[in-house]
């Protein structure tokens, strides 16, 4: 309370400063009234609380860090839809299998065979989707006959990828360059995988033919859930 | 119903406002007076941008004014060079009159005054030579804004503890706005600038920061100090009391509630967690309530005596700018819906919003209060009124057509973005037109300035003594309306 307006050498009768002819015809400092808020303001008031917690509600994802448009993936559309399998399978097609079977699929005559209307890739009169799988679990050695030419040359095994990423790589092949097989699923594979685990060297074309053929639409474990209608990783709208 | 609120008993007598206005006079009128240059310099700039915008060939070759620059420039000096000096200029003035001491240590305010304006100059040339950040209204190079915080340091001290050796007594509801401001600022400008321009953060989390910050800068500084001149400056001019204690706390705990959390409204779709565009879209609607409890609020308190608008400037001005303040609300509020915002997003319309808060609202709120405060802080009257007048009408009139050609153009524009079959250079030949009748408007912007700083030297340099008041237009000798000047 010790003000410097309260010092004893500044009465209010004997102004310190001149006052101006502004200062002087200030009307009083202003006060309030307590008059209640209008009841109108209130109910809109509330309106606009209902409406502002429904859509941060509905249109937060969850209130998730990593979720950025809650219409394509949202809090109820459960965890973020499966990557396409043919994109893994492309991708991991052109890390791996590329150097020999070449990018547009056709090997290089007399070395490496052909992967493009391949009866080995999208099945033949004995060769089923077992064998392919088979094949890439556990490699092939040894002459083999595919589209009537003859190679002899060995393929390393590929066991050491997940049964998604075989059955990616060899939905990718049987749907590109104009093959048009049914994808493989994850289910498939595995089941190939737990069938095979014995076999430690590779395939030869003799022992396959062997085995039986089998293929998805009638041997697959499961119904083909997941590739037959991949959903589109559509980015955010800009 | 209608009792009065008990600060009546320790009311100031006209010498102690005096003594308290003397105090203060040399800090306030050397930022009124920054501000009114920034305010020249600002327009001109922006003039420059806006014909770089509907005439690309204009200055070229001259990088130092090419449009980037010259943009950021005057956003950068309108708000730093202009608004916010006249935002701390009200504040330590609205301070000193609502704790009924006077300031001490006004030479430390001064010098605070002198080091922010060199901040500003530093920055500003800074800005031209090339040397600035991508953010708006942060374009400040790294090595000006200590400089600014230095400044700001030695001004809110002195403005805190004024507060502190208040007078007792019930705060009068501009105190509240004052002192939030006060202390957002800091938070606001200092976080903004640690994360984004002195040691950025991770790219993805820099825009809605900035946006943080820029609707926290308008909402948490400007806003409440231009509220809290309004709230001072109607009761003091018409002599009729706040209307409602109620609605105002209603208005200010909203405004600072949803103050800050609207800028993620401008970001709906963009790379970010959905819940933050949500939230920024929740925050803009909720700002209807500030709104209308401080719109309806100052509506109350006239008591339908408007009359004293048609010849009290500062009361005309501080009328337009609250009105500005409703309507930018109301629009952001509008223009954040999804359904809406999907076709406003990246048209003009947003830089409609920005002139309509910070030239509308903030630059028109603070003439009036310059217009109310400097013929106290001088004890001269403003020498002439017709140029009063014509401020006026050049500012209204300019911002208007800036404000309806840019809306109205976004519109178009965001329209022809949003179709397919219409090529992005059709949109921008839409928008043409309106952009050219923004540029007449910045224009007419520009005249209003100069005629405000030529007023604000001839009120700084006039001798004559016991003028009449100024007044924009006659009152007659037995009105009953008040004299409001």
């Amino acid at each position: 309370m010790n003000t410097p307006s309260n010092d004893p050498h500044k009465p209010s009768d004997t102004p310190a400063t001149e006052v101006s002819a502004p200062v002087l015809r200030e009307a009083a400092e202003p006060t309030e009234k307590s008059s209640p808020i209008p009841f109108w303001l209130v109910i809109f008031a509330g309106i606009l609380v209902f409406w502002g917690g429904f859509h941060l509600a509905s249109n937060s994802g969850g209130f998730k860090a990593d979720v950025y448009n809650p219409e394509i993936s949202g809090a109820a559309a459960g965890p973020a839809a499966p990557p396409d399998p043919k994109v893994i399978g492309k991708r991991l097609f052109t890390q791996n299998c590329a150097v020999c079977h070449q990018g547009s699929g056709m090997g290089v005559a007399g070395q490496f065979p052909p992967l493009v209307a391949s009866e080995w890739v999208v099945g033949g009169d004995w060769v089923g989707d077992n064998h392919l799988v088979k094949i890439l679990l556990a490699g092939m050695q040894g002459p083999v006959q595919v589209k009537g030419q003859s190679y002899n040359n060995a393929m390393p095994p590929w066991a050491q990828l997940k049964d998604s990423e075989i059955a990616g790589i060899l939905t990718y092949i049987r749907s590109e360059w104009g093959n048009s097989a049914p994808p493989i699923t994850e289910e498939f594979v595995a089941k190939i995988r737990a069938a095979s685990t014995d076999r430690k060297e590779p395939w030869t074309q003799k022992d396959l033919k062997a085995i039986p053929a089998e293929t998805i639409s009638a041997g697959g474990a499961a119904a083909p859930a997941a590739p037959a209608n991949p959903a589109p990783a559509a980015p955010p709208a800009a | 119903m209608s009792n009065d609120l008990s600060n009546q008993p320790d009311d100031l007598t006209a010498p102690e406002r005096a003594q308290i206005d003397a105090s203060t006079s040399g800090a306030v009128l050397l930022f009124f007076g920054s501000a009114a240059f920034w305010l020249v310099f600002g327009s001109l700039l922006e003039v420059v941008g806006s014909i770089q915008l509907v005439f690309p060939g204009f200055l070229d070759g001259l990088s130092f004014l090419t449009y980037g620059r010259v943009v950021q420039a005057a956003t950068t000096v309108l708000a730093y060079g202009f608004a916010t000096p006249a935002a701390i200029g009200i504040a330590i003035w609205l301070t000193a009159r609502l704790c009924k001491v006077p300031l001490r240590h006004h030479r430390m305010l001064i010098s605070a005054g002198i080091v922010w304006n060199l901040g500003i100059l530093v920055g500003a040339c800074s800005i031209i030579a090339g040397n600035s950040t991508s953010f708006p209204l942060l374009a400040l190079p790294a090595f000006a804004t200590p400089i600014l915080f230095v400044s700001y340091a030695l001004i809110a001290i002195w403005v805190l503890f004024t507060f502190n050796e208040r007078k007792s007594g019930a705060l009068f509801v501009s105190a509240w706005f004052v002192f939030t401001a006060i202390l957002a600022f800091p938070w606001l400008f200092g976080t903004a600038n640690a994360l984004l321009v002195w040691n950025p953060v991770a790219a993805p989390a820099q825009t809605p920061i900035a946006l943080w910050f820029a609707s926290g800068f308008m909402n948490l500084w400007l806003v409440p100090v231009g509220v809290a001149a309004a709230f001072y400056i109607i009761p003091k001019s018409t002599g009729f009391p706040i209307a409602s204690n109620n609605l105002s706390l209603l208005g200010f705990w909203t405004l600072l509630l949803f103050g800050a959390w609207t800028g993620g409204a401008q970001i709906i779709g963009g790379p970010v967690p959905a819940w933050i565009t949500s939230a920024g879209v929740a925050a803009s609607v909720m700002l209807l309530v500030p709104a209308l409890a401080i719109g309806v609020n100052l509506h109350l308190t006239f008591q339908g005596h408007y009359a004293p608008v048609a010849w009290s400037p500062a009361l005309r001005f501080v009328v337009v700018g609250i009105g500005s303040l409703v309507t930018y609300w109301v629009l952001s509020a509008i223009n954040s819906l999804p359904l809406v915002n999907s076709m406003t997003q990246f048209s003009d319309t947003n830089r409609a919003l920005y002139q309509l808060g910070h030239f509308g609202f903030f630059a028109m709120t603070a003439f009036g209060a310059i217009y109310y405060i400097v013929p106290r802080l001088t004890g001269k009257e403003w020498p002439c009124a017709p140029f009063i007048s014509l401020h006026f009408w050049l500012a209204a009139t300019g911002f208007g057509l800036v404000v309806s050609g840019l809306l109205l153009g976004g519109l178009i524009q965001g329209a022809a973005l949003n179709q397919t079959i219409v090529t992005f250079r059709s949109s921008m030949e839409f928008a043409w037109p309106f952009r050219f009748q923004a540029m007449l408007g910045s224009v007419l912007i520009l005249g209003s300035a100069v005629s405000f700083a030529l007023h604000f030297i001839g009120i700084l340099l006039d001798t004559r003594k016991n003028q009449a008041p100024a007044m924009l237009a006659e009152r007659e000798e037995k009105s009953q309306e008040p004299v409001a000047v």
